[in-house]
């Protein structure tokens, strides 16, 4: 016995010694990278990002990355109220509203000191057409560029869109160095969607005139973003930002405790719970874009009674708003209508403790020829959105459902098995979320009658043409004013009569070290990564 | 001479291995009731029929599945695994990326479950029936026992947050620039470049998670090494050996466990190959870049190359490991005969 406890003891001295031995490295790595103390910031997330072609790119981090890199004519800063000029000093837009003309800032370099001109931001942008790419759908409406002089840009539309200056903020419209691109197999020609061959260089290299340039790229480990030394704007604080891919929110977590991150950014509200007190740590929250519904079929061989738009109306009103934003965590809210609060025009959300009754609903049940109630199935894909796992969100609809009669029976099916149906409008009920294409409200038109996503529920154009009328006009309109009326007056007219139920606007949580600032939330960069500094 | 014909042909069989595997993965992923093309392509870009046959053609999905497996077939036996539809980089190199981080994890993992393991099991068998063997026992079912992920929060909890005495998650300390890729195992490569510090802080980051990994391995070796080490112990030739008036150390050590150790072999020759398949929940925790994650990835997005790309990936790291485990039992026990 003696000699196995020696050893033991020796095995576990080894172990403590290989600890021990290592942990002196220890010091050295909380050291900042490099002698010179080059200022760093690194930025914990579970990014989907795949690649950092900018003709390419369309994913949800996408941004986060693309923003600080390309600079593009157009960008917003604090809200997604209205963009403001970027790589533009000024625009134009002409009576019609088919005509945008960009003055370029003068004097601006790439980062490898090749000149930026008109010409640059033609052959990007031609590139993204021909790229064929998830994001290339934001150029549809182009008809023709005009490069009248190495200063200016005229973009000529096919018909009147209101949001084209919002799709100029995307990065299929980021400003590429063409030279140092075509020299590494990019192409602008028609057939680029084949004969480009530069997407793999793009994702470890860069070619932008933004305040940072890409270093590296380790996929599922980590972007290095390093400080554009021909930056035509204000420098940003860090020298580096490194994003690290960290999929796990309570891992995050621990590292932002620990002070080897300075951002935690896909916290969940349980874990915001967790670090209310810890001190040098700021906990920060935000409105999500994201949004999850009811989608109720409108056709009756496919809905049955839920096709009926008094028993949708009954859904809507027998549901628990302000359970379900416990359910969502803090800060999580209910639109009136599937349009964001934060986008220009939308109405202010329901209040959660009225927007509940069951009486109503029971009597617009009875209306509808069903006082008894009936059965039902209710689809759900077994997902989290933000945080909030769908299927329990759908465990809540059913009580809910039951104090009208409907009896539901929920049925759970993989994201992948559930999108066929879901898209082929042959659902008579389901629970699904959405995430604008861009940030405007003229993505959101797509739930309108006779649109893709009203299709999916079998709303179609003439159930409702005078709203499909007043979705044509917003779409178009430039006068914000009149914009604005258009779009609070399809809200109200979907807030009587609509084949979907908004049920949450999720809310974003994250965190940061508390001796960071300009770390504010804007849903289309996630943060913009220019503006943060130390305090 | 009969040992090399041996591999060879266990080698030429590969072959048909990887055809099979990849049959078998192709058929039962296109079975699946769902659509590359809506896991894919954007909502926008879905809506739009131009888009979606662009797609198609691109990926070679407007083919039949037969011509599409046989095209397949044909980069295969070529060396080439096809491009991944969600990173759109080669599957190879993606694998290459991914799996040395595996390769690294799996390595450290396996050798603390082998060292602690048998010595484990060995205390335990000697020390039948003793506290100490209960002990051991008790250690080893709930290694066995105990969900890793959960083991791995609770390391990650104690020793990283609480208590400061261990690394973080990540290959490296978030502050550190990762080696310049020759093997991508980290540790070596840092060796290579004769960054000292470095290796000694990618050694000191496979601590948590080659535990965490360690430990469930370790409890199966602990277990088959005491229970074949009884049986041995239980043999007429030790008691001969004892009856000679060997010590109770060189029986062990000369003639028990060289004979104990055959079943023992497979169990490590099975956890190592389940270690190379990749753990998607400890990576995830231990933010560890590994060939679990690509896998659960791929499978999420129905990347049928990369799907089929770790299948036959998988399935080569078994036949290898068997190969290897199969020439250890020729070493153990010369009886051994390869036919």
């Amino acid at each position: 016995m003696r000699k196995n406890l020696r050893v033991l003891v020796a095995l576990l001295t080894c172990v403590l010694l290989f600890v021990v031995g290592c942990g002196v490295s220890k010091d050295a790595a909380t050291k900042p990278e490099g002698s010179d103390g080059a200022k760093q910031l690194i930025m914990a997330l579970d990014p989907d990002y795949e690649t950092f072609d900018p003709g390419l790119a369309y994913e949800v981090y996408a941004l986060l990355v693309l923003h600080p890199v390309y600079d593009t004519l157009m960008q917003f800063e604090d809200n997604l109220d209205a963009p403001i000029d970027g790589i533009a000093e000024s625009h134009e837009v002409s009576k019609d509203g088919l005509t945008y003309t960009f003055k370029l800032h003068k004097g601006v370099k790439f980062a490898s000191g090749n000149p930026l001109s008109a010409q640059d931001v033609k052959w990007s942008v031609e590139r993204s057409i021909n790229l064929k790419g998830n994001g290339a759908f934001l150029t549809d409406g182009i008809k023709s560029i005009e490069t009248p002089d190495p200063d200016t840009v005229v973009f000529n539309l096919k018909e009147q869109d209101a949001s084209f200056l919002t799709k100029l903020t995307y990065n299929a419209f980021g400003v590429i160095d063409s030279k140092l691109a075509m020299e590494n197999g990019a192409t602008n020609a028609a057939d680029a969607s084949t004969s480009d061959k530069a997407k793999l260089w793009f994702d470890t290299h860069s070619a932008g005139s933004g305040p940072y340039v890409i270093e590296s790229y380790t996929p599922k480990v980590e972007v290095v973003l390093a400080r554009n030394k021909n930056y035509w704007g204000e420098a940003p604080y860090y020298d580096k930002v490194v994003l690290k891919a960290i999929s796990d929110p309570g891992t995050q977590l621990m590292m932002l405790e620990k002070g080897d991150i300075d951002i935690a950014f896909n916290l969940g509200p349980e874990h915001v719970k967790q670090i209310q007190d810890k001190p040098g740590i700021e906990i920060k929250k935000a409105q999500s874009m994201t949004l999850t519904f009811l989608l109720m079929n409108r056709d009756p061989k496919i809905g049955g009674p839920i096709a009926n738009p008094d028993v949708q109306k009954a859904i809507r009103l027998a549901l628990d708003y302000q359970g379900m934003q416990t359910i969502a965590g803090e800060g999580s809210i209910t639109p009136v209508a599937p349009f964001q609060v934060g986008f220009l025009g939308t109405l202010p959300p329901r209040d959660p403790k009225t927007a509940q009754d069951i009486e109503k609903a029971k009597e617009l049940m009875k209306k509808a020829g069903y006082e008894k109630g009936f059965k039902t199935t209710l689809e759900v894909a077994t997902l989290a959105v933000e945080g909030m796992d769908l299927p329990t969100l759908a465990q809540k609809i059913q009580n809910d459902l039951l104090q009208i009669g409907i009896e539901t029976e929920i049925k759970t099916s993989d994201i992948m098995v559930a999108l066929d149906p879901y898209r082929k409008g042959t659902q008579a009920l389901s629970l699904w979320y959405w995430g604008p294409d861009y940030p405007d409200p003229n993505t959101q038109l797509a739930f309108l009658p006779g649109n893709p996503v009203g299709l999916r529920a079998n709303w179609t154009a003439a159930m409702n043409p005078q709203l499909v009328e007043l979705g044509k006009k917003a779409a178009v309109e430039v006068d914000k004013a009149a914009r604005v009326k258009n779009l609070e007056e399809i809200q109200k007219m979907m807030d009587e009569d609509s084949a979907f139920n908004v049920l949450l606007q999720h809310a974003r949580h994250y965190a940061t070290r508390d001796n960071i600032k300009g770390t504010d939330y804007i849903d289309l960069y996630k943060i913009n990564l220019k503006n943060v500094s130390a305090k | 001479m009969g040992l090399l014909k041996y591999i060879a042909r266990r080698l030429f069989f590969l072959v048909f291995l990887v055809i099979g595997v990849s049959l078998v993965v192709f058929v039962i992923s296109h079975s699946v009731p769902s659509d590359p093309v809506l896991a894919n392509l954007s909502q926008r870009n879905i809506d739009n029929p131009e888009m979606v046959e662009a797609f198609k053609a691109k990926w070679g999905m407007d083919k039949p599945l037969y011509t599409q497996y046989f095209i397949y077939v044909g980069n295969l036996v070529q060396g080439d695994l096809g491009t991944s539809i969600r990173t759109q980089r080669p599957v190879l190199d993606d694998l290459q990326d991914y799996f040395p981080a595996t390769i690294e994890l799996a390595i450290f993992s396996i050798i603390i479950a082998i060292i602690f393991g048998m010595l484990f099991g060995i205390i335990s068998a000697i020390k039948r029936n003793s506290a100490m063997d209960q002990l051991i026992r008790g250690i080893s079912v709930l290694g066995v026992s105990v969900p890793s992920f959960w083991l791995g929060l609770m390391f990650l909890l104690l020793f990283y947050v609480h208590f400061g005495i261990a690394p973080g998650p990540g290959r490296i300390s978030p502050y550190l620039k990762p080696p310049v890729e020759v093997t991508n195992l980290y540790v070596i490569d840092a060796l290579l470049a004769g960054n000292w510090s470095l290796a000694r802080d990618a050694l000191w980051h496979l601590l948590l998670p080659g535990l965490v990994l360690g430990s469930f391995t370790m409890g199966l070796i602990t277990r088959t090494t005491r229970s074949s080490l009884l049986e041995v112990m239980s043999l007429d030739f030790i008691r001969t050996a004892r009856a000679k008036g060997l010590t109770e150390k060189m029986i062990i050590m000369r003639h028990a466990l060289g004979n104990a150790l055959i079943p023992v072999v497979t169990v490590i020759g099975i956890g190592f190959g389940n270690l190379l398949g990749g753990m998607v929940l400890v990576e995830t925790i231990f933010a560890w870049p590994g060939i679990g994650q690509y896998a659960y990835k791929a499978a999420g997005n129905l990347d049928f190359p990369a799907i089929i790309g770790v299948s036959i990936l998988i399935s080569i790291n078994y036949v290898v490991i068997n190969l290897l485990v199969d020439i250890l039992y020729g070493i153990l026990d010369p009886r051994v005969r390869y036919h």
